[in-house]
């Protein structure tokens, strides 16, 4: 938690009941969701089979024309970092959690907005694979094709933006200070690190978050349309979300290690543009200084160097109800060393297909394959809503490829799903 | 003087004639449109959309001329705050769940046989160049049986054939064809109501070309002369 726990809750109170008594007297929304997702493994792992709860529940509330208030509450229950084998460590947070979403108080003018408090921002044009997702950390165990909306946890901002409208362009300057870093919640590093410790248990003792106002982020953003192009430019400097780690201790059964997350610098650009019934997305992130690990002489070390992130992709029109997206993308790093944790250049490819079928239901199929290590994962999903609250999604998700590759590494969470989302109206 | 008043009345009623003949076909379509929605004044509406299945959707639409509109998404309650932005040529969808404006293209189907295109973009003048083909008789009476061709290859369709009625143009039906020249769909207008001294249609069946058993219903709904801020039609508003 980035705030201790208490007075996390006392600040839901607290805008939960100012919200409730405004909304005695103003124009207030109340909504929630309810999702639960039954997993079956494809892998032999501890549990054949995995469960993921989420609740949600929200209040907006509109003080005047220009003030409004947001509360948000959020639960998850994950079983996959049980489920995963050799996972002994678990903490409570592993398992379930109960966290502030989004809790913000938001001030807007015809040329102005103004939100202070938690909160997700999300830069980048692109879908599926988003370098320029910056901002807010996120919940990485919830796999390469989960709501990314799901996984990404508020981060307590404050966010100006000011509109520009100039004849034919039109846009914005943003500005983002957070006082507060957050991190990503990770999966199992025994999964992620099977072939690099086989024999050996692992135990990470996690960095404490940096208390309030000790470390601060900035990043500003300029967005401009024109001639039928998006454009924007930013920058941002945080914490990296994802951490490093160095050894505390080792003995013949058990490793230690600590977590670290260094200071980084991005820099970012991103495009689209439609071109004729084609839509063309592009984002380019170069983060300076990122640090990486990499083993030498059976010692985890660390090595830093310039990373770029590239991605292109280009979106079909829809044909007899098919539409399809290629993406392409690769991560450049400027310098690497041998029996470092990954390569100097990763490439991926991704095909989306989706067919749409009795006006709301879909058939969705993705393709990704790494090109450095020859892994591959795919997924397929028919989303099927049953009436105007609910949809029951029934899928699968397989992870595949040379041992040494990155989907390789998450072969254990190949799995297939349903899953049932009630909407409910309060 | 007898004289000389019949033939001012008689001139005045040829020269009217005159002007109703020669009319050009722009200027038809353009009055068409006026009876299709409030022009281009600045205004809101309610437009649900029912398909085949009865499967209702509604969505709100903030017009503050032909170059912009807001359509949000109201009903049902797990599609409820998806937002499209036409501004222009340019049109972008935001939903709640991805948290940004993504460009897309006015081809992509909002639902049912419903275009992006058919709630954001459709003052049928603003964008396509009309040909007279013919009038014709039908049950409404004589009919402008047009042709209508997209200005630029960023529109809707590539193509329209609009039947007009001659008397009071008010719009009938409409073929819609793709850039490739593919029929996609044909609409009928119907339920003229007056709305702000008007009969405008207030219902909008479309049809596809291929699957007749496939089909939504547009009504429209709640007209409302209303103002807007400019930054409500910025792309990077659509998140706040």
């Amino acid at each position: 938690m980035i705030l201790p726990i208490k007075k996390t809750y006392l600040l839901i109170i607290i805008l939960g009941l100012i919200s409730q008594a405004n909304a005695l007297e103003l124009t207030s929304q109340r909504r929630a969701y309810f999702s639960t997702k039954l997993l079956g493994y494809l892998q032999d792992v501890q549990n054949s089979l995995g469960q993921n709860i989420k609740f949600t529940i929200e209040q907006k509330t509109q003080v005047n024309d220009n003030l409004s208030v947001l509360t948000q509450l959020k639960t998850s229950a994950s079983s996959l970092a049980e489920d995963m084998s050799g996972k002994k460590n678990l903490t409570q947070d592993d398992l379930f959690s109960i966290y502030p979403g989004e809790n913000y108080i938001k001030y807007k003018s015809a040329k102005w907005i103004a939100q202070v408090g938690f909160q997700e921002v999300v830069w980048g044009e692109s879908y599926g694979l988003n370098y320029a997702d910056i901002v807010n950390p996120k919940d990485l165990r919830e796999t390469l094709y989960t709501d990314i909306s799901d996984a990404r946890y508020p981060l307590l901002l404050l966010n100006l933006k000011r509109f520009i409208s100039l004849e034919q362009i039109s846009g914005s300057i943003q500005l983002l200070y957070s006082p507060e870093p957050k991190f990503n919640k990770s999966l199992p590093i025994e999964l992620l690190s099977k072939n690099i410790f086989p024999q050996s248990s692992i135990f990470v003792m996690p960095e404490s978050r940096p208390r309030l106002f000790s470390q601060n982020e900035w990043g500003t953003k300029l967005s401009l349309t024109y001639l039928g192009y998006d454009l924007s430019f930013f920058t941002y400097k945080y914490l990296d979300r994802n951490p490093t780690y160095l050894l505390n201790s080792a003995n013949a059964n058990e490793i230690v290690l600590g977590e670290n997350h260094h200071s980084i610098q991005s820099y970012g650009f991103s495009l689209a543009k439609t071109l004729d019934d084609f839509v063309l997305r592009s984002d380019v992130v170069l983060n300076q200084n990122q640090f990486f690990n990499y083993i030498d002489q059976l010692q985890l070390k660390e090595f830093y160097g310039s990373n770029l992130n590239a991605l292109v992709s280009i979106d079909t029109p829809t044909y007899h109800d098919f539409s399809g997206a290629l993406i392409l993308a690769q991560s450049h790093l400027s310098t690497i060393i041998e029996s470092a944790f990954r390569d100097q250049n990763e490439k991926y490819a991704i095909v989306k297909l989706s067919k749409s079928f009795f006006n709301d239901k879909s058939f969705d199929l993705s393709y990704t394959r790494e090109f450095s290590r020859s892994g591959n994962s795919i997924q397929a999903v028919l989303n099927y809503p049953i009436n105007q609250l609910t949809e029951i999604k029934l899928g699968g998700e397989l992870y595949s490829g040379d041992p040494t590759s990155n989907f390789y590494r998450l072969k254990d969470v190949s799995n297939i799903f349903i899953s049932l989302k009630n909407y409910i109206q309060l | 003087m007898k004289m000389i008043l019949f033939l001012l009345i008689s001139g005045f009623f040829n020269l009217l004639f005159a002007l109703h003949a020669e009319i050009t076909p722009n200027e038809i379509v353009k009055k068409a449109d006026l009876k299709r929605g409030l022009g281009n004044i600045s205004h809101s509406f309610n437009v649900t959309v029912t398909d085949q299945d009865n499967k209702r959707e509604v969505f709100h639409v903030a017009f503050k001329d032909v170059n912009n509109t807001l359509t949000e998404q109201v009903e049902p309650e797990r599609a409820k705050g998806r937002k499209l932005l036409m501004k222009d040529y340019d049109i972008w969808l935001f939903t709640p769940n991805i948290k940004k404006a993504l460009r897309i293209s006015f081809e992509q189907k909002l639902t049912g046989q419903v275009s992006n295109g058919d709630i954001a973009r459709t003052n049928y003048a603003e964008d396509y160049d009309a040909q007279l083909q013919g009038i014709e008789k039908s049950n409404h009476g004589e009919v402008y049986r047009l042709e209508l061709r997209a200005k630029n290859k960023k529109v809707t369709y590539g193509k329209i054939e609009y039947l007009v009625n001659k008397k009071d143009f008010t719009p009938l039906e409409a073929t819609f064809y793709a850039l490739s020249g593919k029929a996609l769909k044909h609409a009928t207008f119907s339920e003229f109501k007056m709305i702000q001294g008007i009969s405008r249609s207030t219902k909008m069946e479309i049809v596809d070309n291929l699957q007749k058993s496939k089909f939504s219903t547009m009504i429209f709904s709640d007209h409302k002369a209303e103002k807007f801020n400019e930054s409500l039609f910025n792309k990077e508003s659509l998140e706040f």
